[in-house]
């Protein structure tokens, strides 16, 4: 089982195109200027609008960190008030953003420079961006590690909430079994996709997990951030190794360690 | 990235500047399970009596009751064939089910 291998700037730039429409889709609709009460609440609408646009059609960086530092401020400013915009997802794509500004891939429209010496190194953003999936993972499981929670008693609210209403059916087991089930998987999908044997399948996990969220929870903007941010796990990740002769092929080219191989 | 979880594994308290990323935690708060029956304890079906086919097509102040007056209000719908409905309820908060005291409604009342 293979990981599709793509290019730190494919990844990069996908990232950014994808966060962009998400930036766009999540706070379109909770944010506008007829809700401006002040001065900085006006500067706030306007300033996250022309940043989320300038990154839809650039896919830049400078743009990435505009959107990320703006959306900063819709989550604080706004977000007491409306609860959409105070979600924990419109945090988590603030801070993606603001890590793919790290990145030196400038957007689309500047060609990818070839480093010269060439040197092992991986994209810094995209690896923010991996250890912010993982630190999502494993704090929202580490959270889970509560007796209400692993013993099915709050899937059960959840279900009677979204599923089956006030007449709660199904053998209580059920509900634990997926309890632990939830559990285990987000501290596995935390720690296991940093080994590269185990990569592939659990990224393979990760997005079926978040497709299942999706069908059976109303979490959609979350389960497509978090799958986006897989995207990061789809390009070589160098070693910890210098440049050396041993590490260098004779075209030059290094060695990465290749997803899934 | 891991100031605001960090915190709060340390004190309890969540940042509003640096969230936990405690996902979902209040989803389903408030909701209650509640059960009809019978003064011979037959489970009573809350759907048939208000003659709503399918759950799904309950009206919501029918299908997720979270109150004690919500269940008493559903449970008027038994009474033609009942003189009494037992009424056992349990509603979500964030530490897990809290058990109500069970009530009886009396058709008479």
């Amino acid at each position: 089982m293979k990981l599709p291998s793509l290019t730190s700037r494919q990844a990069v730039l996908g990232l950014r195109f994808g966060f962009a429409v998400l930036a766009w889709s999540q706070v379109g609709g909770h944010l506008h200027l007829g809700m401006a009460q002040s001065l900085p609440d006006a500067f706030i609408v306007i300033a996250f609008y022309m940043a989320a646009t300038g990154l839809l059609l650039s896919w830049g960086r400078a743009c990435s960190v505009a959107t990320g530092v703006t959306l900063a401020l819709v989550y604080h400013w706004f977000g007491a008030e409306d609860g959409v915009l105070g979600r924990h997802q419109v945090w988590l794509l603030s801070s993606s953003l603001l890590w793919l500004g790290v990145s030196p891939v400038a957007g689309w429209r500047v060609p990818a420079r070839a480093p010269w010496p060439p040197r092992p190194t991986t994209d810094p953003g995209l690896h923010l961006v991996r250890v912010q999936l993982s630190v999502v993972y494993f704090f929202g499981a580490l959270h889970k590690l509560t007796p209400a929670f692993l013993s099915g008693e709050r899937l059960e609210a959840i279900a009677v909430e979204q599923w089956f209403g006030s007449d709660l059916p199904g053998p209580h087991g059920l509900y634990v079994a997926a309890a632990l089930l939830t559990v285990v998987a987000e501290l596995v999908l935390a720690l296991g996709l940093w080994l590269p044997r185990l990569r592939a399948p659990l990224a393979g996990l990760g997005v079926a997990l978040h497709v299942g969220f999706a069908l059976l929870l109303p979490v959609q903007t979350f389960s497509v951030l978090a799958m986006l941010h897989y995207l990061a796990w789809c390009t070589p990740v160098a070693r910890r190794t210098s440049a050396s002769p041993s590490t260098t092929s004779p075209s030059g080219r290094l060695r990465l360690s290749r997803l899934g191989s | 990235m891991l100031a605001g979880p960090v915190w709060f594994v340390v004190t309890g308290d969540e940042l509003r500047w640096l969230p936990a990323w405690r996902m979902f935690e209040h989803a389903g708060v408030g909701v209650c399970d509640v059960q009809f029956a019978a003064p011979d304890g037959r489970r009573l079906d809350r759907y048939r009596a208000h003659g709503v086919p399918h759950r799904f097509l309950a009206p919501d102040d029918l299908f997720a009751l979270d109150d004690t007056r919500g269940a008493r209000r559903a449970a008027r719908a038994f009474c033609p064939d009942a003189d009494r409905v037992d009424i056992t309820m349990r509603c979500a908060g964030l530490e897990g089910w809290r058990a109500r005291p069970k009530s009886s409604l009396w058709c008479s009342e």
